[in-house]
């Protein structure tokens, strides 16, 4: 339903069909708080207190925007749908009107979100470094043990949720090359997987609490599983195998 | 109210009818997450899976196409605001495994 009734829709009151030009500028507004002001009960919803929009009935841009919200949501949490979409959309001019609408008003935001929960987890710690790196869209991950490092990184795409987060193993010091590509794939899922159900996956790629965001989670699951391999390990101080 | 009365009201053209009935269905929606993260939290893979599904009456109402020219057609408002609560039905919605 999201593929055939609810993207046809919201591009078509963008009017992406016929174009990016004409498409609404949606930088002045912000897109990921929605307010529905209900008459009948002032406390609802719990809202955030910048940007907020409400619907004007007279105002046709009102209804763009909370379209507009209700695709960043979409992004949020069905980003493989919109994938997909996309990728079986038969009109060349149309996908790419998407793609750069998407990259120009959906991405930044998204991102900027993502960093600033990386930045502000609390997966550092003596051994552990995160380091985030906003002009790269990148969020690195170090592992200390003695003066050997072991690291990974996470690279945002511009475009992202339309790309894919891609994962890279930096050095791996005391890791057989099987379980490190095992840890990698791992951490791959995770970032690829869509907030909510995640039914499906399977159980060792489970996380143990709610998500806080793809980077943070795979930041998560990377810290997991490289803790667990050194604890207690003291065999060879050379390799650590 | 149920959940079919509250879907028929997105259809009403007063735009603050239009907003209450958005408003029971978050609620519900809130509950509904709540019910299915607990039963697919305390199952197992050999028991029968919880199917998270949207209510019938909720998925016919959003099969319809906004066209401000079709006189059938929903308002364009609360057709969104359908969606809206389809998507707070994602909100808080990963499943914790009971372990």
């Amino acid at each position: 339903m999201i593929t055939s009734h609810f993207l046809p829709a919201a591009f078509r009151m963008f009017g992406l069909y016929s174009g990016i030009t004409n498409a609404p500028k949606l930088d002045v507004w912000g897109i990921d708080e929605y307010h529905v002001s209900c008459a009948y009960q002032a406390s609802f919803p719990v809202i955030a207190a910048h940007d907020i929009v409400d619907y004007e009935e007279q105002n046709p841009l009102s209804a763009v925007l909370l379209c507009a919200h209700l695709y960043y949501r979409a992004l949020q949490t069905v980003p493989t749908l919109v994938r997909l979409w996309i990728l079986e959309c038969k009109g060349r001019e149309l996908s790419a009107a998407v793609t750069a609408y998407t990259s120009k008003y959906f991405s930044s935001v998204l991102i900027d979100t993502e960093l600033e929960r990386a930045t502000k987890t609390r997966l550092g710690d003596e051994k552990m470094h995160v380091k985030v790196i906003p002009v790269h869209r990148e969020v690195n991950m170090t592992y200390t043990i003695d003066e050997n490092e072991i690291k990974m990184s996470l690279k945002i795409p511009p475009d992202w949720p339309l790309h894919v987060i891609e994962v890279r193993g930096g050095k791996k010091v005391g890791v057989k090359e099987d379980r490190w590509k095992s840890w990698m794939s791992g951490v791959r899922q995770v970032v690829v997987t869509q907030v909510g159900f995640v039914v499906g996956v399977p159980r060792q790629f489970h996380i143990s609490r709610i998500p806080q965001g793809n980077v943070v989670d795979g930041l998560e699951l990377f810290k997991r599983n490289v803790s667990a391999h050194f604890e207690n390990q003291t065999e060879c101080a050379i390799c650590y195998s | 109210m149920t959940l079919l009365q509250a879907t028929h009201l997105l259809n009403d053209k007063s735009v603050e009818v239009q907003k209450m009935a958005y408003q029971l269905l978050h609620e519900s929606a809130k509950k509904r997450t709540e019910y299915i993260v607990i039963e697919a939290g305390v199952s197992t893979p050999e028991s029968d899976s919880i199917k998270p599904e949207l209510p019938a009456e909720l998925i016919a109402f959003l099969q319809q196409s906004i066209n401000e020219e079709d006189p059938d057609a929903p308002p364009t408002f609360g057709y969104l605001l359908g969606w809206m609560s389809v998507f707070d039905l994602f909100v808080d919605s990963v499943s914790r495994h009971v372990r």
